[in-house]
């Protein structure tokens, strides 16, 4: 049990000694203890969520196309890579940041592809069993948003 | 095979027919009959088959299979990567980083600057890959290739504004007899028979979407 926890033992234990005749009040800080140690027990270290990616070579070109991301999850955070394959098989693999997962809809951004492009990738889809559905689209610097495909990324195992 | 990709040997010219090796029970390629093409774990090899169809119908109509490219027929060049590509007057080129301003060949860099020329609305262009990411015994790593992934700071895209200026950059470089081939989300197409020649369809053989335009030059010999 980490230190939090007994910070909320000792404060609980203290509303309870001078509330003793309310016993609401003792439940009330029963509860709170209950949560207050499952929020402390939470993993505050990145866990891995997998990568999904559908990159793969054109047989004529040899240019590699699709997208990859890896992801992790720190508590209710989620943190990761993007790479999008528009030619280039070394593309730079880019940090993820207003990364948001609830019910199963995912949501985050990332610097685009260029250096020397301003504006940013959008992505909106969802995590499923097996894949990351979503559309990813390009804001330009002047806020303008334009898709730039439908993906389907298969989880590797 | 490498990187998952089919690998077709293909034997012959047009006069006397071609023929090919790719571990399977292929047949004649220019009388209709290609067989089957069953894996050694008993899958049917979709990527296999639809490749070898293309150069069923490249052989159908006169062409050189062999002249489509690709892993392992990458065409050698005679001549040295030279050239960086740089802005001129009117147009600002970038690249995705400085890994990806690489020298290639002369022939190439004029194949660009006449592409940018004959769709006179470029003013900004982003290139991915020159010969970066590519392995150096391929058409991009002899620098007889380019990819280019922004026009006018829009991304090529499989629809809307991205699918426009990549339709006018895969048109625009189809105009230069010096291109053999072209691909991009607004169709892949090749050049089997010299320069200047018609243009063939070449399917799409990849399940990812296209988001960049990729061509190339005919090898000097």
């Amino acid at each position: 049990m980490e230190l939090t926890s007994y910070v909320n033992i000792a404060i609980i234990d203290s509303i309870i000694m001078k509330n003793n005749r309310h016993q609401p009040l003792k439940l009330l800080g029963a509860a709170f203890l209950l949560l207050s140690t499952k929020t402390a027990f939470c993993h505050d270290y990145p866990e891995y969520m997998g990568q999904y990616s559908n990159i793969e070579k054109s047989q004529a070109s040899s240019d590699c196309n699709g997208a990859k991301i890896n992801i992790w999850s720190i508590g209710n955070h989620v943190i990761g890579t993007f790479m999008l394959a528009d030619g280039s098989c070394d593309s730079l693999e880019l940090p993820i940041y207003n990364a948001t997962l609830e019910k199963g809809k995912f949501h985050f951004e990332s610097p685009g592809s260029s250096e020397s492009i301003k504006g940013n990738f959008i992505f909106d889809g969802s995590i499923e069993k097996n894949a990351i559905l979503g559309r990813l689209f390009q804001r330009h610097a002047n806020g303008d948003l334009t898709e730039i495909s439908n993906v389907t990324l298969p989880k590797k195992k | 095979m490498s990187d998952g990709i089919p690998t077709v040997t293909i034997v012959g010219t047009p006069d006397s027919g071609f023929t090919f090796d790719g571990g399977s029970s292929f047949g004649q390629m220019n009388d209709g009959f290609y067989g089957e093409s069953v894996q050694s774990d008993g899958r049917f090899d979709h990527l296999k088959q639809e490749r070898l169809f293309f150069f069923n119908e490249i052989a159908d109509a006169g062409g050189d299979p062999s002249d489509m490219g690709g892993p392992g027929l990458f065409f050698p060049t005679t001549e040295a990567k030279t050239v960086h590509v740089a802005s001129s007057p009117g147009l600002n080129v970038t690249f995705d980083s400085a890994n990806a301003d690489n020298a290639i060949t002369q022939s190439m860099a004029t194949a660009f600057a006449q592409a940018m020329k004959t769709d006179g609305d470029i003013a900004t262009v982003n290139i991915s890959a020159t010969t970066n990411g590519h392995i150096p015994l391929s058409n991009h790593g002899v620098g007889d290739a380019l990819d280019i992934n922004y026009i006018n700071g829009t991304h090529i895209a499989q629809g809307g504004a991205g699918y426009a200026v990549a339709l006018k950059l895969e048109n625009a470089a189809k105009a230069d007899p010096n291109v053999r081939y072209v691909e991009g989300p607004a169709g892949n197409f090749v050049r089997t028979a010299g320069p200047g020649s018609s243009w063939t369809s070449a399917p799409d053989m990849g399940k990812s979407e296209l988001t960049h335009v990729h061509f190339e030059v005919f090898a000097k010999k």
